[in-house]
């Protein structure tokens, strides 16, 4: 968080700090008295300034390769397009750089000319000469003059001296012409101004130098401070009386000496053109001997100029790179995301442009495949869930009938684990080995045979019944329907229709039964009828012994005809069942009456007296629960114990708070028999099939009749307590209520 | 990184230090005194000076060389700095004068001829009745340090001269700061 806010802040900082700074030495070539003064420390700032620049763009840079080098998201994006913005901007910068460079160094040697300066020298010499022509002008008339003075002042004593020197002075065009002993003693003077040099010039080293070398000579330079426009040259030449002889020199006195001082201002016009010459010369040279300098300096201010920019640049192009990259790292990553399976909303840039649109529209694009995806999964969710609730067994295979898909169907109708073994084949379940090749069979014959039927329906029985499940004593019975996909697969649905099968048995056992009753008991009332007369007949006309014999062999003919009889009729009963005559009956009444008859063998009841009145067949339902109770009397007694049987009804709505009387009353009987055993329980509605000793078996196929008459479901089970069958129990659920 | 910085610390430090040598050559203090006159304390001081080739060339071309002569008073605290009492400093510039072939040393406003370079230097280095010091700003008997040392002000040249001058040796021209103690004695009025 720091980072993020100082980073740019220092950037900043320095990037402005530079400006300042490169503005202040762009302006200090520009001659003021600030810059001259600060101008060293602000070149020595803008170097400075310049390496931070450089340590600012390489640790950018190696920021960059490290995050490259660390194989972060992103950096190869960003560092392509820094590299492309940092070359457009430092390209141009560098061509300009480079031109200004020679531009720079060419052009300062090119002011800097030899005729220039030989012309520059030239003009000072001959300001040289001009001064020098003119002193020695002077110097020449003033010898002169002083030989005259000397010879009239030796003539005529120094009382003419001042005409002379003035008529000289207009004469040789002087400024002052002074004839004088010392700064004090002035013998005579002639002078345009009112301000006479005498006293400057009359000093004692000054006539003495001038005694000395025979003339003393100095030249003041113009001086604009104190208003002097021009040179002026001032000569003393010393005027010696009677200098004939050495002897006479020496004798006298220093105050006899005389000196003539010739005072001569140039023409102004002169003056100035020399000191033009003399600047320029001065300015040319020292521009001549700073050429180096200069070439640093601009150099330098270039080179400066450079990093800036380069670093604008490089600074900009690290930014907006990242700007730029950002939206498109952003998309980067939801695409890797989204193509890991995560399809959860991206967070979305509003840089208001394609960039941002763009991630907007990916995430619009991912929701899309979001809800696209959630509803492909819900109809598959509910597909599966419809072929794992499907009763029947639905198995795919591909070409080679390996297993690729199995229902929840398949797995029961097999008890095998089916939907766990993708891959496999059905024959490496030693139980379906047989089914498979039933199968390939159905399906190599149906491609051969059929023309238009896009399937094949075949009813398979997989005879080892026992090694399936104890239920299916006969074998599964299946009706198999097969198909070829477009894709190569095949489809198998197959139902378990074992119990359909038993149905039909049934069915069909009861219309045999009954032909068969039918057919036998014509028979038998004439035999019994022929015993019974052959008895009334016999009787009278045989002796004692044959008679019993008789009699004996009669009943007992009579009688096997009668239970015959018996038989046949139940068999016929059950196979004709009467249609219910449902009427409004309450099942409570009806088992109270019925226990009526029980009472001494003692059967528990619990009766819900919650129970409403409901439509039934009060003869048949009456048969039902006799059956059902002698059943569970029999089963009692067959294991010894004291009958303990149970008969339960309870009333159970649909919904607790349900105030239409809607709902199923059940009814329960349970013993605590033997139970049935596993064979049994599966067929146990099946006429002829029975534990029981004695019994015709048709008990409970007679119950089930009825109670599909009544559209009532009935459920058998054992009781089992710690896995010992302690007894069993039916239930009835009754659906028409009143 | 870190190595990149030692590296740029450490050729500053070097270009500090070979400025700092570069100078004291053909500067020389022959003699400094302190005496008191007129309520003041005056300096007086001769110093030799020889400009090598390239500034005398400098000279001859035409450019005015500025001589500053720095004086320092300071009086030493225990507990502190350095108690600074007096700082001047006076500018001398030599300028040839090539039309006339003459020197001129100018110091405040006064300027004196010189016929020579040898001449317009001597005259730069002689010292002579410099104020530095009011009576009242010492007290007798206390020790003071002073300082006094003469540089060639390069920051008086053109710019492109100054950039020059930024690392060539023979363009700085500074001395040592000569130090020496001073200890006002009461004068009779």
């Amino acid at each position: 968080m720091l980072n993020t806010f100082v980073k740019p802040f220092l950037v900043a900082l320095i990037a402005i700090l530079a400006l300042a700074l490169l503005v202040l030495l762009a302006l200090a070539s520009a001659n003021t008295q600030f810059f001259d003064q600060y101008f060293t420390w602000l070149y020595i700032a803008n170097i400075f300034i310049g390496l931070l620049f450089l340590l600012v763009i390489l640790t950018l840079v190696v920021n960059l390769w490290l995050r490259w080098r660390r194989g972060q998201f992103g950096s190869k994006l960003i560092i392509k397009l820094a590299t492309f913005f940092a070359l457009v901007g430092v390209l141009p910068g560098s061509i300009l750089y480079g031109v200004s460079l020679q531009f720079v160094s060419r052009s300062i040697e090119s002011w800097f000319d030899v005729k220039v300066e030989n012309a520059l020298e030239a003009g000072l010499s001959l300001g040289k000469s001009t001064i020098q022509i003119t002193r020695q002008d002077l110097l020449q008339k003033g010898t002169e003059l002083a030989t005259e003075i000397d010879a009239i002042s030796r003539r005529s004593g120094e009382g003419g001296l001042t005409l002379l020197l003035s008529r000289q002075r207009q004469q040789i065009d002087l400024d002052e012409l002074t004839l004088l002993v010392n700064a004090q003693k002035v013998v005579a003077s002639s002078t345009t101004g009112l301000v006479s040099y005498a006293s400057q010039m009359g000093g004692v080293d000054k006539l003495d130098q001038a005694k000395l070398k025979g003339s003393y000579i100095e030249i003041d330079e113009p001086n604009r401070e104190l208003d002097k426009p021009s040179y002026t040259i001032k000569i003393l030449i010393p005027i010696y009386y009677g200098s004939s002889s050495l002897g006479v020199f020496n004798l006298r006195s220093r105050s006899e000496d005389r000196f003539l001082l010739l005072v001569k201002n140039l023409p102004v016009s002169l003056s100035n053109n020399a000191l033009a010459v003399q600047e320029a010369y001065t300015e040319y040279q020292e521009k001549a001997l700073g050429r180096s300098g200069l070439r640093k300096m601009y150099i330098g201010t270039l080179t400066i100029s450079l990093f800036l920019a380069m670093f604008i640049a490089m600074g900009l192009a690290l930014y907006l790179g990242r700007q730029l990259a950002y939206p498109l790292i952003t998309l980067l990553k939801g695409t890797k995301e989204v193509a890991e399976g995560n399809l959860s909303p991206k967070p979305e840039i509003n840089t208001g442009d394609e960039l941002g649109l763009l991630t907007k529209q990916f995430n619009l694009m991912t929701s899309q495949l979001r809800e696209a995806r959630t509803s492909i999964e819900q109809a598959k969710k509910f597909s599966e869930t419809v072929l794992s609730n499907l009763s029947a067994g639905v198995c795919v295979f591909d070409k080679d009938f390996r297993l690729v898909l199995a229902n929840s169907g398949a797995d029961r109708i097999f008890s095998l684990p089916l939907q766990d073994a993708h891959g496999k084949k059905l024959s490496d379940f030693p139980k379906l080995v047989r089914l498979e090749q039933m199968v390939q069979e159905a399906f190599a014959t149906h491609e051969v045979v059929s023309g238009e039927d896009d399937h094949w329906q075949k009813q398979l029985i997989l005879d080892d019944g026992l090694a399936i499940d104890p239920q299916h004593e006969h074998g599964i019975s299946l009706l198999a329907r097969g198909s070829k996909l477009s894709t190569g697969q095949y489809v198998l649905v197959f139902d378990d229709i074992s119990d359909v099968v038993s149905a039909q048995r049934a069915l069909a056992w009861g219309e045999v039964a009954r032909r068969l009753a039918h057919e036998i008991k014509n028979p038998l009332t004439p035999i019994q009828l022929s015993a019974e007369r052959l008895q009334q007949k016999l009787s009278d006309s045989l002796d004692q012994v044959q008679k019993e014999l008789l009699e004996k062999s009669t009943n007992t003919i009579i009688n096997q005809v009668q239970a015959m009889k018996t038989m046949v009729d139940d068999f016929r009963d059950f196979a004709k069942t009467p249609e219910a005559n449902l009427e409004d009956m309450s099942l409570n009444a009806l088992i109270e009456e019925l226990l009526g008859l029980y009472e001494q063998v003692g059967i528990e009841a619990q009766l819900d007296s919650g129970c409403p009145m409901m439509k039934g067949d009060p003869t048949q339902l009456r048969q039902v629960i006799h059956n059902l109770l002698q059943n569970s009397m029999d089963a009692s007694s067959d294991v010894g114990r004291q009958p303990n049987v149970l008969i339960k009804t309870e009333y159970l709505p649909f919904t607790a708070s349900s105030t239409n009387r809607k709902g199923v009353i059940r009814m329960t009987v349970r013993d605590s028999g033997s139970g049935f055993p596993a064979k049994i329980l599966a067929r146990a509605f099946e006429p002829y099939v029975t534990t029981k000793a004695k019994g015709t078996g048709l008990g409970l196929a007679m119950v089930k009749k009825i109670v599909d008459d009544h559209q009532a479901k009935i459920e058998i089970k054992n009781i089992v307590v710690e896995e010992r069958v302690v007894g069993a129990e039916v239930s009835i659920l009754f659906n028409r209520l009143v | 990184m870190r190595f990149a910085i030692k590296k740029v610390l450490t050729f500053f430090g070097a270009a500090i230090l070979v400025l700092g040598i570069a100078h004291a050559q053909s500067l020389a203090f022959r003699s400094i005194e302190l005496v008191h006159k007129d309520k003041n304390w005056v300096l007086a001081s001769k110093v030799s000076l020889e400009l090598n080739p390239t500034l005398e060339q400098f000279v001859k071309k035409g450019l005015t060389l500025y001589f500053v002569a720095d004086f320092q008073l300071s009086k030493s605290r225990w507990y502190w700095f350095d108690e600074k009492i007096v700082e001047h400093s006076r500018v001398m510039k030599i300028t040839y004068h090539a039309l006339t072939n003459q020197y001129r040393v100018t110091l405040d406003g006064l300027s004196v001829v010189a016929p020579s370079l040898k001449d317009a230097l001597t005259v730069v280095g002689t010292i002579e009745d410099w104020p530095v010091i009011e009576q009242a700003q010492v007290l007798d008997g206390q020790v003071y340090q002073a300082a006094l040392r003469i540089r060639l002000d390069t920051n008086q040249f053109a710019k492109p001269l100054q950039v020059t001058a930024l690392n060539s040796k023979s363009l700085n021209m500074q001395s040592d700061w000569q130090r020496f103690e001073f200890v006002p004695k009461k004068v009779s009025p």
